[in-house]
C-alpha cells in the first residue's frame, strides 16, 4: 500500500482512461477510480497499491488499484 | 494394343501443355505469397489503388468564404457541403476539389500543411460487388483502408469462432445475437459475460458487427460467430492468471481466433505457456501492441506465438500512441483523433451517459487495430487456410507499405529499424490476403490437379491403357475441378454468395468445416478435416468405381468421375503440403506436410489405377 501524490488525468484511449500523473512524473493506470476522482486536472493523493506489471485494456503503464484518496 | 507412341519424343503438343502447366504452377506459386518474404524488403512509395485521379476530398475546419476561394485557387470545387456536428466537433466544411492531377501530390501536400485543414485525401473508388447498406458505414475508413469491403465478396467470416478477451460482449441491435456462443466469465463479482465498460463490446464490433442489416456500422468478418471471454473488469483490469485460463478455455472451445486487446508490463510463464498452448492447437493469437506510445510491446503480445499488432491513423502512419518494437509484425488502423474525432475507429458499444444503452462511438488504440487482424484472420480461415503459421504469413506478406491508407498524410512514414518496429511487415490489407488464398490457392490447385491428371494419361497411354482418341469426358473434368476445391479462384467475384454454390468455393475439408465446425463438436470438425485433408474419401470411391465398372473404369461415367475427384484431390493436398496452409489436431505440425504429401501420392494412385483393373506394371 503506497499514498502517491500528483494530477488527475484523462486520456482518450480505448474509450477513456484515467491516469495520475505522480509528482515525480510517472504514469499510473487508476484502476477502481470512483467517479469523485475523475476529474481531470484534479490535484489529489491516492492510496492504493501499484502493480507495475497489471494487465488491463489501457495498456499505458503501471496500474495504481484505488483504495482510498482526498483532494489536496 | 499399339502403345499411343511410337518413339520416345512425346508430341509438339504435349510438351506445349506440360511447359504451360509448369509456368501457370510457378506463376501462381509466386503469386500466392508463398515465395514472398515480408513486405518490408519492398516498402517503396507506391500510388494508392483505385486513386480517381485529380479528385481530392478535403475537410476544413469552421465554415468560411475563404475556403471556397482556396478550391477555387487550386482547381474546381465539385462540391461544398458545410457540416454541424454540434458544439462538440464544432462546424466543417466539406470540399470536394477537381485538381490537374500532374499537380495533384503538390496540392495534396500543401493542403495538409494548413492548420484549418482536417484531412485531404485522394478520392478512391471503392471496387466491391456488394456495399453494405448500414447507413454509417461510410464513416468507417478503417474497415475501407484495410480491404474489407472488397475481401466480403469472398468470404465474410462464415464458421468461424473468434473468442474476445475482454470486459466482456452486450449484445444491443447491431450485434447478431444468434452468431454469439456460449463464452466464460472470469472475473470475480460479475455475473455473467455481459460488458460493463464497453471496450469488450466496441472490440467485438470491429470483428462482427451485423453488416448489410440497414442499421448503425459493418465489422470486418461479418458473419463469424463471437465467444465472449470476459476477463478484465468494469474498471478495465485483469489478471495474467484469468487470462491464461481464458486463453485456454478459448482454445478448448472451438475458437479459431483469440483477440486479446489487452496488456501489461508483466511477462507471466503461466501466460506465456496458454498463448503456446492455444496456437498448437490451431488458434491464431491476436494481440495489442500497447499504448505507451514507446518502444517496448506489451505482453501477451510479445510473447512468442502471439501476432503483435500496432496502430495506424487514417493515413496509415503510426499513431502517436502506440507501442513498437521487434515484436510487432503488423500494424492495423487504431485510430487517430489528432486531427478529429472521426480519426478513431467507430462501432457500437455502450452509452457514456447510460451504458444499458447503446452508441456508436468513436475510439482509439492498439485495441482496436487488433480486431481488424482478428477479423481478417476469420475471413482467411473461413476459406480453408487453418494453421495459424500460414494465416501470419498470408497477412504479412500481402501487407501494404505505411503511409498507404487512402487519407494520406503531409508526413512520410519512418524509415529504417524505426519503420520495421512500428509497422513489422506492414498495413493490412484483407483484400489482398484473401485474394491470395482463394484466387492464386485455387488457380494452383488446378494447375496441380491438372498436372497429376496429365502425367497420369501419358504413364496410361504409354502402357497401351489407353488410347489416343479417348477423350476427356465431362464427369472427369467436373469431379477434377469441384475436388481440387479450384473454385475458390471464383470466391473473389462473389461465387461465395451464392446459395449453394458457395459449398463448392472451398476445398474439401473447408466445406466439411465450414458446416460441422461448431464450438463444442471439435471431435465432429475434426473428423471432417482429416476426411478432408486425407485421401480415404477418394480412395473409397475409386474402389467402388474399380468394383462396379468394367476392365477399363475410366471409360464409364462413374469411373471418369472418380478418377477426376482423386486427382483433383491430389492436387489440393499437394497445395496444402506446399502452402503448410493446413493445421491437423492430432498431428504434430512437422509432420502434417509429410502426412498430406503422402495423402497426395495415394489419391494419385488411386486415380491412376482406373485406367484398367490390370494391377500396374
Amino acid at each position: 500500500m503506497s499514498a502517491i501524490r500528483g494530477k488527475v488525468e484523462h486520456r482518450d484511449l480505448e474509450g477513456g482512461v484515467w491516469l495520475l500523473v505522480a509528482d515525480d512524473g510517472k504514469r499510473y493506470t487508476l484502476i477502481g477510480a470512483p467517479r469523485e476522482l475523475r476529474t481531470a486536472g484534479a490535484q489529489v493523493e491516492v492510496e492504493g497499491t501499484v502493480d507495475e506489471g497489471g494487465m488491463g485494456l489501457a495498456m499505458a503503464g503501471p496500474q495504481l488499484h484505488v483504495r482510498t484518496f482526498k483532494k489536496i | 494394343m499399339r502403345p499411343y507412341f511410337s518413339g520416345n519424343r512425346p508430341a509438339l503438343s504435349e510438351r506445349a501443355i506440360v511447359a504451360l502447366l509448369a509456368l501457370l504452377a510457378v506463376l501462381a506459386f509466386h503469386l500466392g505469397g508463398c515465395s514472398r518474404g515480408p513486405a518490408s524488403l519492398a516498402f517503396a512509395a507506391e500510388p494508392i489503388e483505385n486513386q480517381i485521379p485529380g479528385l481530392i476530398d478535403v475537410e476544413l475546419r469552421g465554415f468560411s468564404s475563404e475556403h471556397r476561394a482556396l478550391g477555387a485557387l487550386l482547381g474546381r470545387v465539385i462540391e461544398d457541403e458545410a457540416l454541424s456536428s454540434g458544439t462538440l466537433f464544432g462546424d466543417k466544411e466539406f470540399l470536394v476539389l477537381e485538381v490537374d492531377p500532374a499537380r495533384e501530390a503538390a496540392d495534396l501536400s500543401l493542403l495538409r500543411a494548413r492548420t484549418d485543414v482536417i484531412f485531404a485525401e485522394p478520392v478512391t473508388r471503392v471496387q466491391a460487388l456488394w456495399l453494405p447498406n448500414d447507413p454509417d458505414f461510410k464513416k468507417q475508413w478503417h474497415l475501407k483502408a484495410c480491404g474489407a469491403p472488397q475481401a466480403w465478396d469472398a468470404t465474410r467470416g462464415e464458421g468461424i469462432t473468434v473468442a474476445v478477451l475482454d470486459t466482456g460482449i452486450t449484445v444491443f441491435d447491431d450485434l447478431d445475437a444468434s452468431r454469439m456462443v456460449p463464452g466464460h466469465d472470469y472475473v470475480a463479482g460479475s455475473k455473467d459475460v455481459h460488458d460493463d465498460n464497453g471496450h469488450g463490446t466496441h472490440v467485438a464490433g470491429t470483428i462482427a458487427q451485423s453488416t448489410g442489416n440497414g442499421l448503425g456500422v459493418a465489422g470486418m468478418a461479418p458473419e463469424a460467430r463471437l465467444m465472449p471471454i470476459k476477463v478484465l473488469s468494469a474498471g478495465g483490469s485483469g489478471t495474467s492468471v484469468d487470462i491464461a485460463d481464458g486463453i485456454r478455455w478459448a482454445a478448448d472451445h472451438g475458437a479459431r481466433v483469440l483477440n486479446l486487446s489487452l496488456g501489461g508490463g508483466g511477462r507471466s510463464e503461466a501466460m506465456a505457456e496458454a498463448v503456446a498452448y492455444a496456437r498448437d492447437k490451431g488458434c491464431v493469437v491476436v494481440c495489442a501492441a500497447g499504448n505507451s506510445g514507446a518502444r517496448g510491446v506489451s505482453f501477451p503480445a510479445a510473447y512468442p506465438g502471439a501476432l503483435a499488432v500496432s496502430a495506424v491513423g487514417p493515413g496509415g502512419l503510426s499513431a502517436p500512441y502506440t507501442s513498437y518494437g521487434p515484436e510487432v509484425q503488423l500494424a492495423g488502423p487504431g485510430g487517430d483523433k489528432t486531427l478529429s474525432e472521426e480519426g478513431g475507429v467507430l462501432q457500437q458499444t455502450l452509452s457514456e451517459d447510460d451504458p444499458g444503452k447503446p452508441a456508436y462511438r468513436w475510439f482509439q488504440g492498439t485495441s482496436m487495430a487488433t480486431p481488424h487482424v482478428a477479423g481478417a484472420a476469420a475471413l482467411l480461415e473461413s476459406v480453408g487456410v487453418t494453421n495459424p503459421g500460414a494465416v501470419e504469413r498470408l497477412l504479412t506478406s500481402t501487407a501494404r507499405p505505411p503511409g498507404t491508407y487512402p487519407a494520406g498524410s503531409a508526413e512520410a512514414a519512418e524509415e529504417g529499424a524505426l519503420r520495421v518496429e512500428k509497422y513489422g511487415a506492414g498495413l493490412l490489407d484483407a483484400q489482398s490476403a484473401v485474394r491470395h488464398a482463394t484466387l492464386w490457392w485455387g488457380l494452383l490447385r488446378l494447375a496441380l490437379a491438372a498436372l497429376g491428371a496429365f502425367f497420369a494419361v501419358k504413364h496410361a497411354r504409354h502402357l497401351g491403357q489407353l488410347n489416343a482418341s479417348d477423350k476427356l469426358t465431362a464427369p472427369f473434368v467436373l469431379g477434377l475441378v469441384v475436388a481440387s476445391g479450384a473454385l475458390t479462384m471464383l470466391a473473389p467475384l462473389g461465387l461465395d454468395r451464392l446459395p449453394l454454390l458457395g459449398i463448392l468455393a472451398l476445398p474439401p475439408a473447408g466445406m466439411a468445416a465450414r458446416f460441422l465446425g461448431l464450438p463444442g463438436t471439435s471431435l465432429v470438425a475434426s473428423t471432417a478435416g482429416y476426411l478432408g485433408w486425407s485421401p480415404i474419401a477418394p480412395l473409397l470411391l475409386a474402389l467402388a468405381a474399380r468394383g462396379l465398372a468394367g476392365a477399363r473404369p475410366i471409360k464409364t461415367a462413374l469411373g471418369a468421375l472418380a478418377a477426376g475427384v482423386a486427382f483433383g484431390w491430389a492436387g489440393q493436398l499437394a497445395l496444402a503440403a506446399g502452402t503448410r496452409s493446413v493445421h491437423l489436431p492430432w498431428l504434430p505440425a512437422v509432420a502434417v506436410p509429410v502426412f498430406l504429401g503422402l495423402s497426395a501420392v495415394i489419391a494419385w494412385s488411386a486415380g491412376r489405377g482406373l485406367f484398367t483393373r490390370e494391377p500396374l506394371r
